[in-house]
């Protein structure tokens, strides 16, 4: 159980996450080291990891609230430690609600509980909602987002049915946006940010998708980058630059392991803020069975 | 006249969010020394309008039987009661249904360590905005004819058992295991979005019935 | 010796008839009997429990298994594993070294479980049939369900909303949290079904062919000691009873039912299958054969009594060594619990202390769930005895082959005379309202307000995502261009008429939905979803409709393999479904197909792509109505004529389309099932998500001069594809067709404006706005499901 860590993207396995190995096969898609992190590993292993990733799912299946269980366990003390001394930390979709109910996400207090990840208000519908959106990339420190352009439109899925960012602090709010923690806003494919149904998938204040950590390193995102890492996945129905570009891929396989939208949330890990040097990179494409998970 | 009319709905099979949330408190957020038992319900308490007392009773009754949004008669035990919202009506209490609230304190053997008394607190938690309780207004207006429902609190209620020595102690736990205010302290609700309020604390060694 | 026996041999009927009642039994007398003679002796409780599940419609196929062998094709050269364990299996593409890629497939009904709690009924069947894919030791890559509930306006319009809505949050809770991503569906609405939804759900897994897993104590067991490991929930009663009610119909007693519905528990069995996949790697690098088998009905005797029968040997089980919930629970219940989310394994014993730590240690079961984990709870014997032991008594020990025994019952059965006639025909009707209320109706509307309900993403395989096209498409192996494309299919409404025509065209749809994302359809499963088969004329309904799902594949043939049947290798029979009333559904074989696609590159989703673009049909215009949507709406009635059945025409078709696929030409396809030729259209123009901007004008001078009535021709449910192909390719696709000896009609261009329009003679038949369209299709629905304030 003493496999080394260092230089890799560690995927936490908290019981009950489902989204662990395409996490894995989008960290390793742009040359990065990833493998899974069981919970309950000896976290010590995670000290010289070069970042650390929360998949989506349902860790303890959401009981009580989503991310709450998890955030109680023993591994949080370690990524409390690692993440507020710099090291990167993305928390997707339930990794998110990990996040927030933490207290790493806003972080400005850390591990105080400043933000809600609330069930989703929708028109005509309540619950959980599957769908692709599209995200406008704010100006922020985040390390996470590094290499797309300011404004840039991205078009990824959701899937949740507690993705509402609220506050009850309107002075923690205003403290957050001018610090640029708003990192993603859901928008339309054009950019537009519409706080109406669809658009804002959810009702999130602000349509806030995504918030980081005042320094950039830690970020909760509500979307599934993972789930939009090559073009193949990417719906050829979508409106916008991503869903013409998909369809004229159309018929020509050779292409659909070309990058898709989410891709360089990973990428942003190789370059710019988030920059640190990986070890060497490993091949991407998810293997057919389930990957292994790190054992003698 | 106006009644109060509340409604408690419990699981009959193995409730896996009570059983995550023991397991959680006890075993991550160190309240074993305090913590003995913990049950949970759906709770709808709500102001009406009717004629008589028996009527609304007995068309609430049906209401929530028949509406799963409510009750699946297949799932859950209820307990319905109605009681004269004024005070010198609020005594007489009118019950509906299998579950008896005043025998439901599911006190595990040998937890909860040395620190006195038992009290049950009956924790209430509610979404903010109110949007879902109008939603169960409205739901229960149209099938009502003859009953008019105002103020709606509809929620869950926790009753958390712990070995305290007085009431004041009691309040003050339960609120540390639910309030969540940061990653070590509190489970149950997240105040960025949720409410809370002690509906009643009951020192179970001053009543014993409940041991039934 | 012995304990608990039941004297059977020497009482009468009605003593025997009150043994049975009083210990919850559904055994007749007749099979009580039965089982004493094949003891030899008077049965213990336990025995008689064992038997009263294995000889369950649900688990012993008793009225059906003949029908279902003589009359259905499970033989063709991909097919890995026919019918017979709990997933069908075929191979779909090689691996490069000398194995292949396989799928593996099953399908059952939930149905009677979700009458009486919708959300847990619909969620354990999506755990039950998730359960029998991942014991094949494969990886469960997708789930779809089709639905079949009242009429949402009719006299049951209260308890039908609840169970439909129920349902859908039901798959949602258990496949969300699972990881699975929903690859499509189709829900159907009808009085038929007011009484009694139906539930089916069908599971995709992947696996290679080497690491099958058979659920059966290996060879190996002969030369070393062999332990069985339980492992998962801790066994209680909460299903006790299960696959007996399965099989019962449902009189009113939803209450007493209570106990036979299972509380289903996706973390549990996702954390499961994360460990299962831990352990049966483990094995595979050890070198140890193992065994392994989910638990359904039955529970622990009928599983490990199986597994032991299929591997030869006997099986001790100690059942003082199971991890049974808090309460105490007599011998017959633990032996026979439907407990959810459990699997037993045949390990040899070194392996079994690294087996328990994957589950206790790493995975930490018992800290999860209270009473979870894994226990050895018996070994397998040389002997060819199966032995249930409890508190040191032995409480049912018999030769295995007896255990296993089958029973089969010869149904008798007689033709349903039902006098159905053709409407008077109305002339002069507005085609322009009645689309609008076609496409309003629930069977016709947008079901995009259920599919984003289910997590389609997870596992980040999508290609095509449900409603985007007429079937899922998953690229299962990343990197490689394979492709597999599933459907589901069953129109009731034919089955009303001709219960034959019902199961063949099932087929049919379901064939032509693989087919028009371009995949070659290799097999199908089905599910035989029918009243009670002790009554006559139900049972002819059943045997009628697997004689048309038998002849349509052969008919329609395995298409990648000349001279060989397209292949049913698993399914399930469902009988019993009625309500208090007695009154059964309409017959139901519900198919689900899979397609192979070389290139999943090349599948297109329905929409419209590009202005200028021309739209052909491939189809006839025979204008058969019966059946349809139409009918049902407008004329309020279903009609007697409907679609012909010619399997020739459908293979035909079939592989035109596929052929075009190959040859790159089609930007859209998409097949003519309900609603008809203008559904198809209206469909494509707004595309699965209503968000389509380009428009159509057809031509309906296209069709020969002799045609019947437009509205027979827009309507008709006959069958066929709508292609839209790129401009300047007439020649070549005139030939293509002529060669199939498929007929092809010109239908039109698409338009830069966004409505559809009808041209007759030079003069404009109809006209409308796809926004007007949009909003009727799109919330046609919402009424069921949408969330309404106060409903």
């Amino acid at each position: 159980m003493s496999k080394s860590f260092a230089g890799k993207v560690a995927v936490i396995q908290f019981p009950g996450v489902n989204c662990e190995y395409e996490t894995v096969a989008a960290a390793r898609s742009v040359g990065l080291e990833a493998e899974l992190f069981r919970w309950n590993l000896d976290p010590g292993l995670l000290e010289e990891s070069l970042a650390v990733v929360l998949p989506g799912g349902f860790s303890y299946q959401d009981r009580i609230r989503a991310g709450v269980v998890a955030a109680k366990d023993h591994i949080m003390d370690k990524l409390s430690q690692l993440a507020s001394t710099g090291r990167p930390l993305l928390g997707i979709c339930n990794g998110a609600q990990v996040l927030v109910e933490s207290g790493f996400i806003p972080g400005l207090h850390w591990e105080r509980v400043d933000l809600a990840l609330a069930p989703n208000v929708m028109a005509d519908r309540e619950g959980y909602y599957c769908n692709w959106v599209h995200l406008r990339n704010e100006r922020s420190p985040c390390a996470w987002t590094s290499s797309f352009r300011e404004e840039e439109v991205i078009p990824v899925p959701i899937a949740h049915a507690e993705g509402r960012f609220v506050t009850d602090d309107t002075g923690m709010l205003e403290q957050i946006k001018k610090n640029g923690q708003i990192a993603l806003r859901y928008c339309t494919s054009s950019g537009l940010v519409d706080p109406a149904f669809p658009v804002n998938p959810n009702g999130s204040m602000e349509n806030i998708a995504g918030v980081c950590n005042r320094e950039g390193n830690v970020l909760a995102l509500m979307p599934h980058p993972e789930r939009a890492t090559w073009l193949r996945q990417v719906p050829e129905d979508l409106e916008g630059e991503w869903g013409r570009k998909r369809k004229a891929a159309a018929g020509r396989n050779d292409r659909m392991e070309d990058e898709g939208p989410g891709r360089r949330f990973f990428a942003s890990l190789l370059s710019g803020k988030g920059a640190a040097l990986p070890g060497k990179g490993s091949a991407g494409g998810i293997s057919l069975l389930a990957e292994k998970e790190g054992r003698e | 006249m106006k009644f109060w009319v509340e409604l408690w709905v419990r699981l009959k099979v193995v409730d896996l969010v009570q059983q995550t949330a023991w397991m959680t408190l006890t075993e991550k957020l160190d309240f074993n020394r305090f913590l003995c038992g913990l049950a949970r319900y759906s709770y709808w308490g709500m102001e009406v309008e009717g004629l008589d007392r028996e009527g609304v009773v007995r068309e609430v009754d049906r209401v929530i039987r028949m509406d799963s949004a409510f009750t699946n008669q297949n799932k859950h035990f209820y307990r319905l009661m109605v009681r004269g919202a004024d005070a010198a009506a609020a005594e007489k209490i009118e019950e509906r249904g299998n579950l008896n609230l005043d025998r439901d304190f599911p006190v595990v053997p040998g937890s909860g360590g040395n620190n006195g008394p038992i009290h049950a607190c009956d924790l209430l938690i509610r979404e903010q905005g109110g949007e879902r309780e109008n939603g169960f207004t409205a739901r229960l207006q149209t099938r009502l004819p003859g009953v008019t429902v105002r103020g709606m609190k509809a929620g869950e209620v926790w009753r958390i058992l712990v070995r305290s020595k007085d009431k004041e102690e009691a309040v003050r736990l339960v609120e540390e295991m639910a309030v969540t205010r940061s990653r070590r302290e509190g489970l149950l609700l997240n105040p960025h979005y949720q409410r809370h309020e002690i509906m009643r604390t009951t020192d179970l060694n001053v009543s014993k019935e409940w041991e039934g | 010796m012995l304990k608990g026996t039941i004297p059977i041999a020497d009482k009468t009927d009605a003593e025997v008839q009150d043994t049975l009642r009083g210990n919850g039994l559904n055994l007749t007398v007749e099979e009580a009997r039965k089982v004493a003679g094949l003891l030899g002796r008077d049965p213990t409780i336990v025995e008689l429990t064992i038997f009263n599940t294995m000889w369950s419609e649900h688990c012993s196929y008793k009225s059906s298994r003949k029908i279902l062998r003589d009359l259905l094709p499970t033989q063709a050269p991909n097919v890995v594993m026919g019918p017979g364990e709990d997933a069908g299996i075929i191979r779909f593409a090689p691996d490069g070294e000398g194995d292949h890629y396989c799928v593996v497939i099953a399908h059952e009904s939930h149905n009677h479980p979700s009458q009486v709690l919708p959300v847990e009924g619909a969620a354990t069947g999506i755990g039950g049939i998730v359960r029998d894919v991942y014991c094949m030791g494969a990886d469960v890559i997708g789930v779809l369900d089709p639905l079949r509930f009242g009429d949402p306006a009719g006299e049951n319009a209260a308890q039908t909303l609840a169970i439909a809505r129920g349902v859908v949050e039901g798959i949602a809770q258990y496949g969300n949290a699972l990881g699975v991503p929903n690859l499509g569906g189709d829900i159907l609405f009808d009085r038929g079904y007011d009484e009694n939804c139906l539930v089916n759900v069908v599971a995709l897994g992947l696996v290679k062919e080497s690491r099958i897993l058979r659920s059966r104590v290996p060879r190996e067991a002969g030369e070393k000691k062999y332990r069985i490991i339980l492992v998962g929930k801790p066994t209680d009663d909460s299903g006790f009873g299960g696959a007996a009610f399965a099989s019962e119909d449902l009189a009113g007693e939803e209450e007493a039912n209570r106990g036979a519905v299972q509380v289903p528990d996706p973390f549990l069995k996702r954390v499961l299958s994360v460990a299962n996949r831990q352990v049966l790697d483990l094995a595979e690098e050890r070198g140890f054969s193992i065994g392994f088998k989910d638990l359904g009905a039955g529970g622990i005797a009928c599983v490990t009594s199986e597994m032991a029968d299929a591997g030869g040997f006997g099986v001790k089980i100690d059942l003082d060594r199971v991890n049974v919930a808090a309460g105490s629970y007599p011998p017959a219940v633990i032996s026979c619990s439907e407990t959810q989310e459990r699997y037993a394994l045949a390990v040899p014993e070194e392996f079994v202390g690294e087996v328990l730590k994957v589950y206790n240690e790493d995975f930490e079961l018992p800290h999860l769930y209270h009473g979870a984990g894994a226990f050895v709870i018996g070994e397998v014997t040389g002997d060819q005895d199966y032995r249930i032991e409890s508190g040191g008594e032995v409480v049912c020990q018999a030769p295995v082959k007896v255990i296993t025994t089958g029973i089969a019952y010869d149904r008798s059965r007689k033709p349903r005379r039902v006098l159905h006639q053709e409407p008077v025909w109305q002339e002069g009707r507005s085609l322009r309202d009645d689309f609008l209320r076609v496409l309003a109706s629930p069977n016709i509307a947008s079901k995009n307000h259920v599919f984003r309900h289910y997590d389609s993403e997870v596992q980040g395989r999508a290609v095509l995502r449900p409603g985007e096209a007429d079937a899922g498409v998953v690229a299962p192996l990343p990197g490689e261009k394979v492709g597999l494309a599933v459907a589901v299919d069953g129109n009731p409404f034919y089955g009303m008429v001709d219960p034959y025509s019902g199961g063949a065209l099932a087929v049919c749809e379901a064939a032509r939905n693989v087919a028009a994302v371009g995949a070659v359809p290799a097999t199908i499963t089905d599910c035989l979803n029918y009243g009670n088969p002790e009554v006559e004329e139900v049972f002819w309904e059943f045997t009628e409709g697997v004689r048309g799902i038998g002849d349509a594949c052969q008919g329609i043939g395995l298409i990648s393999e000349e001279g060989h049947p397209l292949p049913v290798v698993s399914g399930n029979v469902s009988f019993y479904n009625q309500g208090e009333s007695g009154k059964a559904i309409p017959p139901s074989p519900i198919i689900a197909c899979v397609g192979v696609v070389e290139d999943y590159s090349r599948c297109r989703s329905i929409q419209f792509k590009e202005e200028g673009n021309i739209i052909y049909y491939i189809g006839d215009t025979e204008g058969a109505l019966g059946g349809s949507e139409y009918y049902r709406v407008i004329y309020k009635t279903l009609g007697a004529d409907i679609p012909e059945v010619d399997f020739i025409r459908e293979r035909n078709q079939i592989k035109t389309v596929i052929e075009m696929h190959r040859l790159g030409w089609i930007n859209s396809c998409h097949d003519t099932g309900q609603g008809g030729l203008l559904t198809a259209l209206a469909e494509m123009a707004l595309g699965g998500n209503g968000q389509g901007k380009i428009g159509l004008t057809l031509d309906m001078d296209e069709f020969p001069g002799n045609s019947p009535p437009v509205e027979k021709i827009l309507f008709s449910e006959s069958g066929g594809f709508v292609i839209e192909l790129s401009p300047g390719r007439e020649r070549e696709v005139l030939a293509l067709c002529a060669r199939n000896r498929v007929k092809l009609y010109k239908l039109g261009s698409l338009t830069p404006y966004p409505r559809l329009e009808i041209m007759s003679g030079g003069k404009r038949l109809a006209v409308w706005e796809l926004d007007e369209l949009r909003l009727v299709f799109m919330t046609g629905c919402l009424d069921i499901f949408g969330l309404r304030k106060g409903a």
